[in-house]
C-alpha cells in the first residue's frame, strides 16, 4: 500500500527475538565455560575480570563469579601500585553501578560493593552516600541499600544529626516506610539522650550498676525532643490512621527501657527448708551467679528453675541442707547475691516464724514500665486526648483504640478499667482476625489490675474469677499467693509458669476448658485443687499431681476423665494422699 | 531553501497548526491520507505558539499593526474557477487577539560592562536584526578572501570564558540536562567573582535583571500564548503515549499547587505526603481532608454519602462535610477547581480526576512540556510529516472552491494562486470570515504574561513549577489561574520566573481583569528598575520585570451549527480557558471520526526497529540492524538520561517485587524498635 | 536482561536543504544502502545503529527532517534534545551552501547550547560539478566552531568516519559531564506509577 510503512510481522519479530536469545545464550554459556576453566587453572588476570563482568552485568546474582572476581582483585592488589589498585576498584564500583541498574535488589552486587568500598585505598564515601540516596529515592524499602548505607555511614562517620535530617526527608516523602521510622528510632537516643538521672522509683542500685555502654544504652530520648516526635508522628497517623508504621513508632516513643535486672523477692520456708528467689526479668541462674549466704556462711546449694521447661526463669528455688533452718526457735539471716549484676537481697527468718520474705512491692509503674513510659502524666494525658479526638473521627480504627488502651494503662490502669474493657470489645469486633490476640492482651491487663488491687490490699488471696481470661501471665508476681481463684474463665491450661506459685495452698479453677495441668508441678504447699467442669480427659494428665506432696482435696467433677471405668480406684492408687476426692 | 511547487491534489488540506489541527493532521497522515498542512504565520501552533522573548516582541508588533492596515483582497482566483463552481473567501485577517498592552518595569539601562563581543552576541541571538545577518552572510561569502577579519560573532561562541556573562551561560548549558538547585548559587558565586568590585555587590548578591539582559537572553524564553497544564491521566497525555508522539518531547512534573487565601499565597496539600508535611493544617483537619479525599476517590461506591445532594451545588455539599473553611477552599478552588455553583456530582468527579492523576509521575497531577506548551502541536506535526504530510508555513488559502450542486468544497486556491484539490478541508476558526459566522458572540480569554525576579512562594528549591488558583479578589471578579514556571522548564532565563495568568474575561479587557490580581500578588515598580523599599521586599511579592496583557477569542463553545460552511469543511475551535487540553483533543478525534469513520485514531507509530526497509530481507540482515535492539521506553534524552530512565524503569519493576518481599518478611526484616536491642 | 545494553545513547539530527543527501547519508551508514528506495522514509522517525568505540557500546539514534525542510517549515521541537547536529550541504550546489547561515540561526534559536555541530559537504563523488571549494567551507566551519567533513554517500566515502567521529566527540562530552547525574529526570509519559496517594498502601 502506498505511503504505509511495512512492518515486521509478529512472527518475524518473535523469530528475531528467538535468534537474539539463542545468540545470547551461546555467548553466555561460552563465557561461563571459559571462566570456570580459567578459575580451575588458577588464572587471575584482566581477561577473567572482563569475562566475569560480561556475565555478571546480565546476571548479577551468580555468586561464584563474584567470588572469583574477589580472588582476582585480591591478587591484583598484591602486584599493583596503590594508584592502580585505586583505579581498579573505582572501575569496579562503576561496573557495580550498572549492575544495580539492572537489578537494584541483587544480593551479589550490594555485597560486592560493600567489599570493594571497604578495600578501596581512598574511598569516596560522599559518593556512596549519594548513590544510596538515589537508590532509596527510587525505592525507599530496598533493604539491601539500607544495609549498605548503614555500613557507609559507619565507615565515614556521618554526623548523627545529618542522618536524622535524612530520615526527615524520607519520612516527608513517604511516611509509610517503616525503615525510615526505625532508623530514626536508633538515631534519636544518640542525638537527644534522656537526662542522665532518670527518676528511680525503687531503691538505690546505682552504685552496683555498670557504666552505660552502647549496647545497654537507655534508648530513651529527652522530653523536649519527645514532644516534637509526638507531633510528627501524630501528623502521620492523623493523615492516615491505617498506616501501621507511624503507630509502631508511636508505641516506641511511648515505651521505655526494660526493667533493670534485679532480685525482686526472696522467700524462705522453714518447713520445706527451701528458698525461692524471684527476679525482675527471666535469668539463667543454674550454673553460678546466684549465691546464697546463710548466717554469714556461703551455702552449697543447687538452684533450679520451677519447671524443667525453663532454662531462663524469673523464679529460682533451692533446697537447704536438711536441718539447717528447721529449728523454729532460731533466727536466721539469708542473703542472696546475684553476682552477674552485682546485686543482692537480704531476708531474715525470725524466731517462731515458719516462713519469711523480702521484696519490693510491685507498683503499677514497675509492672507496666516495659509497656509505656512514665513520662509526665500531663504529656500522656494530652496524648490520650489527641487519640480520643482521632477516635471520634475514626471510631473503628484499631491502631487508635489499642494506643488509647495503652495510654490509659500508663495513666491509671484501675481507673480506666471499664473503658479499657469496652475498647477491647470494640477491637475484637473491628479486627476479628486478631480477637484471640486481644483476648490474651486483655487477660494480661486484668491480671495486672488484680495484682495491683492485691498489692494495695496486702493479701495473699488472688481472685480472678469471671474475667474472660484466655491465658495466664505475670505468674512470677504471685510467688507468695496462697489462695487463687481462676473460676469461670476461658483457660485452656495451667502453664508450666504456674509452678512459680510456690506458696499456693488452694487452687480453684472451676468452669474453664482446662485440659492440661503442666503447671501443677512440685507445688510444696498445695492442698486443695478444684477443677470442676473442665476438659481433663486422661488419667495421665493427672500424673503430675503426684509431685505435690500435700495434696489432699481434689474435685474433678464434670471432667471427661471421670467417665473412665474404675476411675475411683485408679485415682486412689495414683494419688494415695488425696483423701477428699470428688468425681 | 528554494521553494518548490506543491502537488495539486491532496486528501485533506489543513489550515492552521494549532493543537486540534495538528492532531487531525497526524491522525490522517498516520493512516495513509495525503495531508497538506499550512499556516499563514511563519511559526507553528497558531494561538498555541510559544515564542522567544524577541519572537514575542515581533508577534506583539505584528498584532498591533494588523489593526491598522487592511490587506487588499485579492481577486485573481476567479479565473481558476470552472463551470458550476463558486468561491468562498477566507478571512486574511486574524482578529482573535485584542487589547494588547505591554509594560516594562525592568530598568532599561545597559549593563555596566557590555563589551563589544557581548553586544555582538546579543545581536546574534536576535535573528531579526539585519546587522548580524549581514555579518554572517559576509563572513560566509568572503571568508575565503578576507583572512585578517576575524568574525566577531564566532569568537564569542568559540571561547566560553570570555566576558563576565560567559560563566552564567556555561552554567545554564549544564542546567539543560536537569537542574540542580545549587547551580544557581554557583552562578551567583561566579558572577560575584567576575564582578569588578565584589565589595559593592555584597549586600545585594542577586544581580538585578535589566531589560537589556532579558533581550540578550531572549532565546532562553519560550513564552506560550496559551497557558495550560497536562493532566497526567488526561486525554492529551493518553494520546501522546498511545501514538508514540511522546518521544518528540520531554516533560517535567508540576511541583506544587498553591492558592491565594486571606491575602497570602499558601501551598495546597493534595498528596498524602503534602498533607502529612503541612504546617498549616491541624491534625484533625488533616484527618478531615484525607477522609474526604479518600471518599472522592471512589465516591460512586458510596452513593448514600451524596445522593441527597444531587440537586444541590457542590458548595452546599461541602458545607455538610464538617470541613473547616480552609479545607473547603482547598477542595473547591485548588483540587476540584470548579466554581461553587457546579452540581455535587460534577464537583466530585473533578476531585476524583485530580486525585487519579496524582502520583502517576509525581506529587501533583500535572505535567508541563519542556520548552512550553507550544511544543505539543509541533510534535503532532512532526508525526504527520514522518508519515508523508507536507508542511508549508507562511502559506495560506485565499478561498475555497465549492461545487455549486453538492455544496461541497472541491479544492482550495492558495496564496500563490495555485488550485489544489482535496476531499476535506480542516480550518482553524480564526480563518473564518464574518460572513460565514451565524453566531458572532464568543467569549474572551484574558491573559497576562509576567517575567518576575523571584517565585511567588520562595522555598528551598528555586526550581518549582507552581499552579496557583486565585479565587475572585473582589466580589464579582474572575477566578484567575496562575502558572509560574522556573528556568528548568526551559521557558525563561536563569534567575527569572515566567508567570502566566489566565481567566475567562469578565470585563472584556485582560488588563482590567488581571491587573488587580497582579497588583496584589506582585510588586510593580512605579518607575522602571525601582526597588521596593527596604524591608518591604518580602511582603510585596516578586517584582514584575515585564508584563504583557492581551485577550484571545475563545470559540470553544461555538459548535458546527454556528458556521455557514460546506459539510466537508471542519472548523477547529481556538484554545479554551480550561486547565487541560481535553476539549481540543476530543474535538480533533471527533473531526477525524467524521473524516475517516473506519480508521483507527492515532495508532502507535512503529518503532524504527520493526520497520522493513527496501532491499532488506525480512530478517533485517542489513549491517545496521545486526545490533539493533528493541526500543527502550519512549523518547530519548541523550545518553546519560536515557540510561537513567532505563535504570528507573528497572527499579520500578523491582518495586513491585519489593513490596511482596516486604510483606512476606516484613515482620522479620523490620523489627519494631522496642524489640531491638 | 539483555546483554547488548548500550553504554551511551545519543540523538543525532540532520539538517540542511532538501536534496543535499541527508537521507542517503543516514541510509548508507545504517544500512549500507545507496540509493535508498523510494518512500522508504515514510513512517520512519529515526534510524538506529549501535557502534562500538573503545569497548563501549554507543547507540546512535539518527533523525531525519521528515521533509519539513522542503518549504522551510522544520518544527522547533525537532532540534530540542539533539546531542549532535549534522548540517549538510551539497558541494555541487552553491545555493545549499549559501543557505547555511539560515540553518545556523535556527540552530542558535532552538538547539541545546551544548549541541555538537558538524558541517558536512556531501556528494564529493561529483567532483567535476563542485561549486563550493573545500577551503571556503572549511573556513566557514572554523568560523562557526564546527567540525567539517566532506562525504560521499554514494561511494561511502567518510560516512562511517562522520558518525564515528561524532560518537567519539559525544562520548568525550558525556564523560566530562557525568558529574553526578541528578535525579530530576524528566517525566516521560510512559505508564508511570500507580501509587495511590490516598489509599492505604501499606496496611497489612
Amino acid at each position: 500500500m502506498h505511503g504505509r510503512v511495512k512492518l515486521k510481522s509478529t512472527a518475524q519479530q518473535e523469530e528475531e527475538k528467538r535468534k537474539e536469545r539463542e545468540k545470547k545464550l551461546k555467548i553466555y554459556v561460552a563465557a561461563r565455560d571459559a571462566i570456570f576453566t580459567k578459575r580451575m587453572e588458577g588464572v587471575l588476570d584482566d581477561e577473567a575480570l572482563q569475562l566475569t563482568q560480561q556475565l555478571l552485568s546480565s546476571n548479577p546474582d551468580f555468586a561464584t563469579l563474584w567470588n572469583y572476581r574477589r580472588e582476582i582483585l585480591l591478587h591484583l592488589e598484591t602486584v599493583r601500585e596503590e594508584d592502580d589498585v585505586q583505579k581498579t576498584y573505582e572501575a569496579e564500583l562503576l561496573f557495580l553501578e550498572s549492575c544495580l541498574k539492572v537489578n537494584p535488589k541483587s544480593y551479589g552486587s550490594w555485597h560486592h560493593r560493600g567489599w570493594v568500598s571497604a578495600r578501596l585505598p581512598r574511598p569516596d564515601w560522599a559518593r556512596e552516600l549519594g548513590l544510596c540516596d538515589r537508590c532509596l529515592s527510587l525505592d525507599d524499602r530496598n533493604f539491601h541499600c539500607w544495609d549498605y548505607r548503614r555500613m557507609v555511614v559507619k565507615m565515614s562517620g556521618v554526623p548523627v544529626d545529618q542522618e536524622l535530617q535524612f530520615t526527615d526527608r524520607l519520612i516527608g516523602s513517604n511516611f509509610s516506610n517503616y525503615s525510615s521510622w526505625h532508623y530514626r528510632s536508633t538515631l534519636l537516643p544518640l542525638l537527644h539522650p534522656e537526662s542522665p538521672d532518670p527518676p528511680s522509683p525503687c531503691h538505690q542500685p546505682s552504685h552496683s550498676s555498670p557504666p552505660p555502654s552502647p549496647q545497654t544504652h537507655s534508648h530513651r530520648v529527652c522530653e523536649e525532643q519527645l514532644l516534637k516526635e509526638y507531633e510528627l508522628v501524630q501528623n502521620a497517623f492523623f493523615t492516615d490512621p491505617n498506616d501501621q508504621s507511624a503507630w509502631f513508632y508511636y508505641r516506641w516513643l511511648l515505651g521505655r527501657a526494660e526493667r533493670e535486672e534485679m532480685i525482686s523477692c526472696v522467700f524462705v520456708s522453714r518447713e520445706e527448708e527451701r528458698v525461692a528467689v524471684a527476679f525482675s526479668r527471666p535469668v539463667n541462674a543454674s550454673s553460678s551467679g546466684l549465691m546464697l549466704v546463710l548466717d554469714g556462711q556461703p551455702q552449697r546449694v543447687e538452684w533450679r528453675s520451677v519447671h524443667p521447661h525453663f532454662r531462663h526463669s524469673p523464679v529460682w528455688i533451692c533446697e537447704l541442707p536438711p536441718g539447717t533452718i528447721s529449728d523454729i526457735i532460731n533466727e536466721h539471716n539469708l542473703t542472696v547475691h546475684w553476682t552477674e549484676k552485682h546485686t543482692h537481697r537480704d531476708c531474715a527468718l525470725y524466731t517462731g516464724r515458719s516462713e519469711s520474705w523480702c521484696r519490693d512491692s510491685a507498683t503499677d509503674q514497675e509492672l507496666f514500665r516495659s509497656e509505656l513510659s512514665v513520662e509526665k502524666t500531663s504529656v500522656l494525658q494530652s496524648e490520650l486526648q489527641s487519640c480520643n479526638q482521632l477516635l471520634e473521627l475514626e471510631p473503628q480504627n484499631k491502631w487508635c483504640l489499642l494506643t488509647i488502651v495503652l495510654l490509659m494503662r500508663a495513666l491509671d490502669p484501675l481507673g480506666y478499667e471499664r473503658e479499657t474493657l469496652s475498647h477491647f470489645q470494640t477491637l475484637k469486633e473491628v479486627d476479628s482476625m486478631r480477637s484471640a490476640y486481644y483476648g490474651d492482651l486483655c487477660s494480661k491487663f486484668m491480671i495486672e489490675n488484680t495484682i495491683l488491687k492485691m498489692e494495695y490490699a496486702e493479701v495473699r488471696v488472688f481472685s480472678l474469677s469471671d474475667k474472660n481470661l484466655t491465658m495466664l501471665c505475670h505468674l512470677d508476681q504471685l510467688l507468695l499467693v496462697t489462695h487463687i481463684n481462676l473460676s469461670c474463665n476461658q483457660l485452656l491450661r495451667l502453664p508450666p509458669q504456674f509452678a512459680m506459685l510456690q506458696c499456693l495452698e488452694v487452687l480453684e479453677a472451676d468452669d474453664n476448658t482446662i485440659e492440661n495441668l503442666d503447671g501443677l508441678y512440685y507445688l510444696p504447699k498445695l492442698q486443695e485443687v478444684s477443677l470442676k467442669n473442665n476438659q481433663i480427659s486422661k488419667l495421665s494428665d493427672l500424673q503430675l499431681l503426684t509431685s505435690c506432696p500435700k495434696l489432699t482435696c481434689l474435685d474433678l467433677r464434670g471432667n471427661p476423665v471421670t467417665q473412665i471405668a474404675n476411675i475411683q480406684s485408679e485415682l486412689t492408687e495414683l494419688l494415695p494422699s488425696v483423701t477428699d476426692l470428688l468425681i | 531553501m528554494a521553494a518548490d511547487n506543491l502537488p495539486s491534489e491532496f486528501d485533506v488540506i489543513i489550515l492552521g497548526t494549532g493543537l486540534s489541527e495538528s492532531v487531525i493532521a497526524a491522525a490522517c497522515s498516520r493512516v495513509g491520507q495525503r495531508v497538506l498542512h499550512v499556516d499563514r504565520r511563519n511559526y507553528y501552533a497558531g494561538n498555541w505558539a510559544s515564542f522567544t522573548f524577541n519572537g514575542l516582541l515581533s508577534w506583539i508588533e505584528e498584532y498591533k499593526q494588523a489593526g491598522q492596515s487592511e490587506e487588499a483582497v485579492q481577486e485573481d482566483w476567479k479565473e481558476k474557477l470552472e463551470e458550476g463552481e463558486e468561491a468562498l473567501a477566507l478571512s486574511s485577517m486574524d482578529t482573535s487577539i485584542s487589547n494588547l498592552e505591554v509594560f516594562c518595569y525592568a530598568s532599561e539601562e545597559p549593563e555596566e560592562e557590555v563589551n563589544e563581543a557581548e553586544a555582538a552576541a546579543a545581536a546574534w541571538s536576535v535573528p531579526q536584526t539585519p546587522d548580524s545577518e549581514g555579518e554572517v552572510e559576509r563572513c560566509l561569502l568572503e571568508s575565503s578572501s578576507v583572512e585578517e577579519e576575524e568574525p566577531v560573532v564566532a569568537s564569542d561562541e568559540a571561547s566560553p570564558a570570555s566576558g563576565p556573562d560567559a560563566g552564567a551561560e556555561h552554567t545554564q548549558q549544564e542546567g539543560q540536562e536537569g537542574e540542580v538547585p545549587s547551580q544557581a548559587e554557583e552562578t551567583q558565586g561566579e558572577e560575584q567573582q567576575a564582578s569588578p568590585s565584589p565589595a559593592e555587590s555584597q549586600p545585594e548578591p542577586k544581580k538585578k535583571i535589566t531589560y537589556t539582559k532579558i533581550v540578550k537572553e531572549g532565546r532562553r524564553f519560550n513564552i506560550d500564548l496559551v497557558s495550560k497544564l497536562m493532566f497526567s491521566r488526561g486525554s492529551l497525555v493518553d494520546l501522546l503515549i498511545k501514538s508514540n508522539v511522546s518521544r518528540y518531547a520531554e516533560f517535567k512534573n508540576v511541583t506544587r499547587i498553591l492558592t491565594y487565601r486571606n491575602g497570602k499565597v499558601e501551598q495546597v496539600p493534595c498528596s498524602r505526603a503534602d498533607v502529612f508535611g503541612s504546617k498549616q493544617l491541624t491534625v484533625v483537619e488533616k484527618r478531615m481532608l484525607m477522609k474526604f479525599l479518600t471518599f472522592c476517590l471512589d465516591f460512586e461506591q458510596h452513593p448514600e454519602e451524596y445522593q441527597d445532594f444531587s440537586e444541590h451545588s457542590f458548595w452546599d455539599f461541602l458545607q455538610t462535610k464538617k470541613l473547616t473553611d480552609n479545607l473547603q477552599h482547598f477542595i473547591l478552588h485548588s483540587i476540584a477547581m470548579v466554581i461553587p455553583e457546579v452540581c455535587t456530582v460534577e464537583g466530585l468527579r473533578a476531585t476524583q480526576h485530580f486525585l487519579r492523576c496524582l502520583g502517576r509521575y509525581g506529587n501533583t497531577p500535572f505535567l508541563f512540556p519542556l520548552y512550553g506548551l507550544g511544543e505539543i502541536p509541533q510534535c503532532f506535526c512532526r508525526m504527520c510529516a514522518v508519515f508523508g504530510g507536507i508542511y508549508c508555513l507562511r502559506h495560506s488559502v485565499q478561498c475555497l472552491v465549492l461545487d455549486k450542486e453538492s455544496g461541497k468544497c472541491k479544492a482550495v486556491i492558495d496564496t500563490h494562486g495555485q488550485r489544489i484539490s482535496c476531499s476535506h478541508f480542516v480550518v482553524e476558526d480564526g480563518y473564518i470570515g464574518a460572513d460565514q459566522r451565524k453566531n458572532t458572540d464568543s467569549r474572551q480569554i484574558s491573559r497576562a504574561v509576567l517575567i518576575t525576579d523571584r517565585s511567588i512562594l520562595p522555598s528551598d528549591s528555586e526550581q518549582q513549577i507552581s499552579l496557583v488558583t486565585v479565587p475572585p479578589v473582589e466580589p464579582g471578579g474572575p477566578l484567575v489561574r496562575i502558572i509560574e514556571l522556573c528556568s528548568s522548564t526551559m521557558t525563561c532565563m536563569l534567575d527569572t520566573y515566567l508567570v502566566h495568568l489566565t481567566c475567562s474575561s469578565a470585563s472584556g479587557s485582560a488588563q482590567e481583569d488581571l491587573a488587580p490580581v497582579v497588583s496584589r500578588l506582585f510588586y510593580t515598580p512605579a518607575s522602571p528598575g525601582e526597588e521596593p523599599a527596604e524591608g518591604e521586599e518580602e511582603s510585596r511579592g516578586p517584582t514584575v520585570l515585564w508584563a504583557l496583557y492581551f485577550n484571545m477569542r475563545d470559540t470553544s463553545a461555538v459548535d458546527r451549527s454556528s458556521y455557514d460552511l460546506p459539510s466537508n469543511v471542519h472548523v477547529c475551535a481556538s484554545p479554551d480557558t480550561a486547565l487541560g487540553s481535553d476539549h481540543s483533543i476530543k474535538l480533533a478525534e471527533a473531526v477525524f471520526r467524521q473524516l475517516l469513520p473506519d480508521e483507527e485514531f492515532c495508532p502507535p507509530a512503529p518503532n524504527p526497529e520493526d520497520i522493513i526497509y527496501d532491499g532488506e530481507g525480512p530478517q533485517g540482515e542489513g549491517p545496521g540492524f545486526e545490533e539493533a535492539v528493541p526500543a527502550e521506553g519512549a523518547g530519548v534524552q541523550g545518553g546519560e538520561s536515557a540510561e537513567r530512565q532505563e535504570g528507573k524503569e528497572a527499579v520500578e519493576e523491582a518495586e513491585g517485587a519489593g513490596d511482596a518481599v516486604t510483606q512476606e518478611t516484613g515482620a522479620g526484616d523490620e523489627p519494631s524498635p522496642t524489640s531491638e536491642e | 536482561m539483555s546483554m547488548e545494553d548500550y553504554d551511551y545513547l545519543f540523538k543525532i539530527v540532520l539538517i540542511g536543504n532538501a536534496g543535499v543527501g541527508k537521507t542517503c547519508l543516514v541510509r548508507r551508514f545504517t544500512q549500507g544502502l545507496f540509493p535508498p528506495g523510494q518512500g522508504a522514509t515514510i513512517g520512519v522517525d529515526f534510524m538506529i545503529k549501535t557502534v562500538e568505540i573503545k569497548g563501549e557500546k554507543v547507540k546512535l539514534q539518527i533523525w531525519d527532517t521528515a521533509g519539513q525542510e522542503r518549504f522551510r517549515s522544520i518544527t522547533q521541537s525537532y532540534y530540542r534534545s539533539a546531542n549532535a547536529l549534522i548540517l549538510t550541504y551539497d558541494i555541487t550546489c552553491e545555493d545549499s551552501f549559501r543557505c547555511l547561515p539560515e540553518w545556523l540561526r535556527e540552530i542558535e534559536q532552538y538547539a541545546n547550547t551544548t549541541v555538537v555541530t558538524i558541517l558536512v559537504g556531501n556528494k564529493i563523488d561529483l567532483a567535476e560539478k563542485r561549486e563550493v571549494v573545500r577551503q571556503r567551507a572549511e573556513e566557514f566551519a572554523n568560523s562557526q566552531s564546527m567540525l567539517y567533513l566532506e562525504t560521499s554517500a554514494k561511494e561511502s566515502d567518510n560516512v562511517e568516519k562522520l558518525f564515528l567521529d561524532l560518537a567519539c566527540e559525544l562520548i568525550r562530552d558525556a564523560k566530562q559531564n557525568t558529574l553526578d547525574n541528578n535525579d530530576t529526570a524528566n517525566a516521560m509519559p510512559g505508564e508511570g506509577k500507580t501509587i495511590s496517594y490516598l489509599g492505604c498502601c501499606s496496611t497489612n
